[in-house]
């Protein structure tokens, strides 16, 4: 099922140097010793430089007084909590709860157990582990004598907190979106799925930005293969850094050198925990907002979550819209130069006058004219993006009456054209998923060359290109255009139409799944 | 990888290679819009006249015409090209227009050469005009500065009334290489003040050649016996109902055409039966319409008056022009063809017997009566 990514993925993958850990070096013995000093020591070796790195020195009323530190990277530590449930359990230490005679390790199970007001809490003694728990937000707690310390989670940062999604924003359905905190974004999700089935597996990438990624699923959904290929792929990136959900995406994808994009992106916790209702695995990515699915399917970025709020009826209208403008962004503008250029009677009767008319003084062949106003439209597109908010439309302003209708009256280009430009622009921002909306405008410019060399000829060609190449994708052992090509009955009620919820009985047949069946009623039939 | 890129480079140069454009744009093309036929002063050649609008803006004419003198269609496009600035493209003719002289010497041979090319649709008008074809360019309406346009747009407005047939090359050719019928045009008619055409009327073909015209009341029997009536009005004129000074308009919106043949004796007989169903228009009498009698009487006069005139249409074909245009030969080679076999259909026609009735039903009679 997976052996073919393998075989591509060769150069991707290279072999892996050493642990992610040995980045740093840490002297002597990996594991802490009895010795105090010596471990104190050889921690502050290691974070020699590290003025973020605070070593608060305590001394413990116990049996005897004992010294004791902990360890923490300002910053990425909840103050309160650090304060009020730790630093004050240990200074205020209950002697009596200490007998004479304890050994350290028992002094250090005593803490934990009778006066720690924390609830994660565990005890360690590989320094590796220690030295990156303090560098994702815990505090190490080391007393004197014993070899083995406390991680006590404590984590606590400024997140920009929860709030709409912007690149996905509904009419209808919930606000949320993800944020860039991971395990804000993993709670997202599971309170939208009360299942002990749904399942987390943590992971960490990255040599050097140890970035946590955790791969959920719904273990009696998803295919077990599926999981395990993911959790393989994942531990096979070898790479210093990861900021982003795309730099594990290009590791993991089938065929990089594709435009069209094998996993889907998602900023909505709803439509994740959709997804992997329907047997797919969710991919969070510490420090983005922005959750990947595997595997990712073209029927897929079609799809918005809305379709599903909003009545079947005009769920299924608004899938035809996507379908149309799907035609319109990667073909309206090279149909227009293949009509122009060769095949004049075609166009009606009625209009080809008008069309001749306009083309009347411009200097440049059809084909030009459009490779230049397709060029514009994407300066204008770029433009608006990089610049700040309030002079993003400006540039709207300068680009439609400025550039659009002084390029007509220049005679640069014909009004007709920059109708046509226009229309195949907004359909292609009409596809729900952001990142398939480039692979549309990317099929557009050798679209229109080839109509504008061959004609119609051309867009025939290049279509059938493109459906080669898609038919040809694979994601995650799914092939891409699945429930189109192979053909199933069963996928078209949720690809082209979206029939009412309560006719979906069953999961789509792609991706597999273990468990066909949406509904726990007709199952025990 | 360098193979790779050295494929890359050879396959742009193909692209540049000049033998492969063989595009045109559209502002480069002469869109021939009417294409005209006229008899030429050498009896053997014909007078080709093409005319496109002007696209240019500011232009002092609206309309070119490029007219050459030629033996045939084909070289005279060839002609034309050489006194011609742009490139002559057939792909949006709308309309041929044949002058009824050179129509009369027969279109057969020339018309194949438009059967020939893919580029000429199918939908395209094709109409004999009165006198000359050039005569078109001659309109002088102030509606608009496009002739073609016009007529076009005329003729189409028209056949929803019964008043104009839009024949196309479709037909045309349908019927030549049908054996039991023969093809017609509309003919046009130019009106006295030149400002417009009078489409009215077609122009009945017999083996490629035109041999007459039905006009008016004629053309109406003509296209409910062929099947291709819409909607119309017979108006009765007088003496039909009361010998007073009345008129009574009928209007048809729907008519029904049944033809049913049969050999009686080896003796061809054809009876044709249409049904027609519309509204009282116009009554101008002082009696009450509103009688059933009344009604009745003038559903017996509407089809009194309009099987004679169907009678008498289908006659004219028979004894003078001696063509089928009706397509009731097509009815014999399909439930005789026996009979079809055996007998020349162009021989037979002019002597088969046919029957006609009408049926009027008047369902309205209007507001005010």
């Amino acid at each position: 099922m997976f052996e073919n990514f393998l075989q591509k993925a060769k150069k991707r993958f290279q072999p892996d140097k050493g642990l992610i850990a040995d980045t740093y070096i840490v002297e002597g013995e990996s594991c802490l010793t009895a010795k105090y000093e010596d471990n104190i020591c050889r921690l502050k070796k290691v974070f020699a430089g590290c003025s973020d790195v605070i070593f608060r020195d305590l001394q413990m009323q116990m049996d005897k007084v004992v010294s004791a530190v902990a360890i923490y990277l300002d910053g990425m530590i909840d103050r309160v909590t650090l304060h009020d449930n730790i630093l004050k359990s240990f200074m205020r230490v209950d002697e009596h709860d200490y007998p004479k005679e304890l050994s350290p390790n028992h002094r250090l199970s005593r803490v934990k157990n009778l006066d720690l007001l924390v609830g994660e809490v565990s005890e360690e003694n590989d320094m590796y582990k220690l030295v990156n728990a303090v560098l994702s937000g815990d505090v190490v707690f080391i007393l004197e004598g014993a070899d083995q310390a406390l991680i006590i989670s404590c984590k606590g940062w400024k997140s920009r907190g929860i709030s709409e999604p912007a690149t996905e924003s509904l009419i209808r359905g919930p606000r949320e979106g993800f944020e860039e905190t991971l395990r804000s974004n993993t709670t997202l999700i599971r309170r939208r799925l009360k299942d002990p089935n749904l399942k987390l597996k943590m992971i960490k990438v990255g040599k050097k930005t140890n970035t946590d990624v955790a791969i959920m699923y719904l273990q009696g959904v998803a295919k077990d293969e599926l999981v395990e290929e993911v959790e393989k792929r994942l531990s096979m990136i070898n790479i210093d850094g990861v900021f982003e959900s795309g730099y594990i995406e290009e590791f993991i994808e089938d065929t990089p050198y594709s435009p069209f994009p094998q996993v889907v992106i998602t900023e909505r916790p709803d439509r994740v925990a959709a997804n992997l209702l329907e047997g797919r695995v969710a991919i969070v990515v510490d420090g983005t907002p922005l959750v990947s699915i595997v595997p990712g399917t073209f029927t897929q970025f079609l799809q918005s979550p809305e379709d599903y709020y909003e009545r079947a009826i005009f769920g299924t209208a608004v899938r035809v819209v996507r379908l149309i403008s799907f035609a319109l962004a990667t073909t309206a503008t090279s149909l227009y130069v293949a009509l122009v250029a060769f095949h004049q009677y075609l166009i009606p009767g009625e209009i080809v006058l008008s069309v001749a008319e306009t083309r009347i003084g411009v200097p440049f062949p059809t084909i030009i004219e459009a490779l230049f106003m397709e060029l514009v439209i994407e300066l204008i597109r770029e433009a608006s993006i990089r610049l700040p908010g309030s002079i993003g439309q400006v540039i709207g302003i300068v680009g439609a009456l400025v550039i659009g209708q002084s390029a007509v009256q220049a005679k640069l280009a014909s009004p007709i054209l920059v109708i046509i430009v226009a229309i195949s622009a907004i359909s292609s921002y009409v596809v729900p998923q952001f990142s398939t909306s480039y692979a549309l405008r990317f099929a557009r410019f050798p679209m229109i060359l080839s109509a504008g060399l061959f004609g119609a000829f051309g867009i025939a060609m290049v279509w059938i290109w493109l459906l080669i190449h898609l038919c040809s994708l694979e994601s995650f052992g799914e092939p891409y255009l699945a429930g189109l090509a192979p053909f199933r009955w069963n996928d078209i009620k949720d690809i082209f139409l979206r029939v009412p919820l309560w006719l979906m009985s069953t999961r789509p047949t792609s991706p597999k799944t273990e468990d066909i069946d949406r509904m726990t009623g007709k199952k025990e039939k | 990888m360098v193979k790779k890129i050295l494929l890359l480079c050879v396959l742009s140069i193909i692209l540049l290679l000049s033998g492969c454009w063989d595009s045109i744009e559209i502002e480069d093309q002469f869109l021939v819009m009417a294409m005209g036929w006229d008899q030429a002063e050498n009896p053997e050649q014909m007078i080709l006249s093409l005319s496109s609008p002007t696209t240019t803006q500011g232009a002092p004419e609206n309309v070119i015409v490029v007219s050459v003198a030629t033996y045939s269609v084909e070289s005279g496009l060839h002609q034309a090209q050489e006194i011609t600035y742009r490139n002559i493209e057939l792909g949006h003719l709308r309309i041929l227009i044949v002058g009824e002289e050179f129509a009369k010497k027969g279109i057969q041979k020339h018309i194949d050469s438009i059967g020939r090319n893919p580029r000429v649709g199918r939908e395209t008008l094709i109409v004999v005009l009165e006198g000359k074809a050039k005569n078109l360019w001659e309109l002088n309406n102030p509606a608009t500065p496009r002739p073609v346009e016009y007529l076009v747009q005329m003729i189409k407005t028209n056949e929803k009334f019964n008043l104009s047939l839009a024949s196309t090359f479709r037909d045309f050719f349908e019927d030549i290489s049908r054996e039991g019928t023969e093809p017609v045009t509309a003919y046009l008619r130019i009106t006295e003040d030149k400002q417009s055409y009078n489409s009215n009327g077609v122009a009945a073909f017999c083996e490629g050649k035109m041999v007459g015209t039905l006009l008016g009341s004629e053309f109406q029997a003509y296209l409910m016996v062929s099947g291709k009536s819409r909607s119309g009005s017979i108006t009765l004129g007088k003496a039909t109902v009361n010998p007073d000074d009345n008129s009574t308009t009928f209007m048809y919106r729907r008519s029904k055409t049944t033809i049913k043949t049969k050999i009686v004796n080896n003796q061809p007989h054809v009876s044709v039966k249409v049904l027609l169903e519309g509204d009282i228009t116009e009554y101008t009498s002082t009696e009450p319409v509103n009688d059933k009698t009344i009604i009745a009487m003038l559903e017996k006069s509407i089809e009194d008056v309009e099987s004679s005139i169907i009678k008498k249409t289908i006659q004219k074909c028979q004894k003078e022009y001696k063509t089928d245009i009706f397509g009731l030969g097509e009815y014999f080679r399909a439930y005789h063809p026996q009979w079809w076999n055996q007998h020349q259909w162009h021989d037979e026609f002019p002597n088969i017997k046919v029957d006609v009735e009408v049926e009027a039903n008047i369902r309205r009679i209007g507001i005010e009566s």
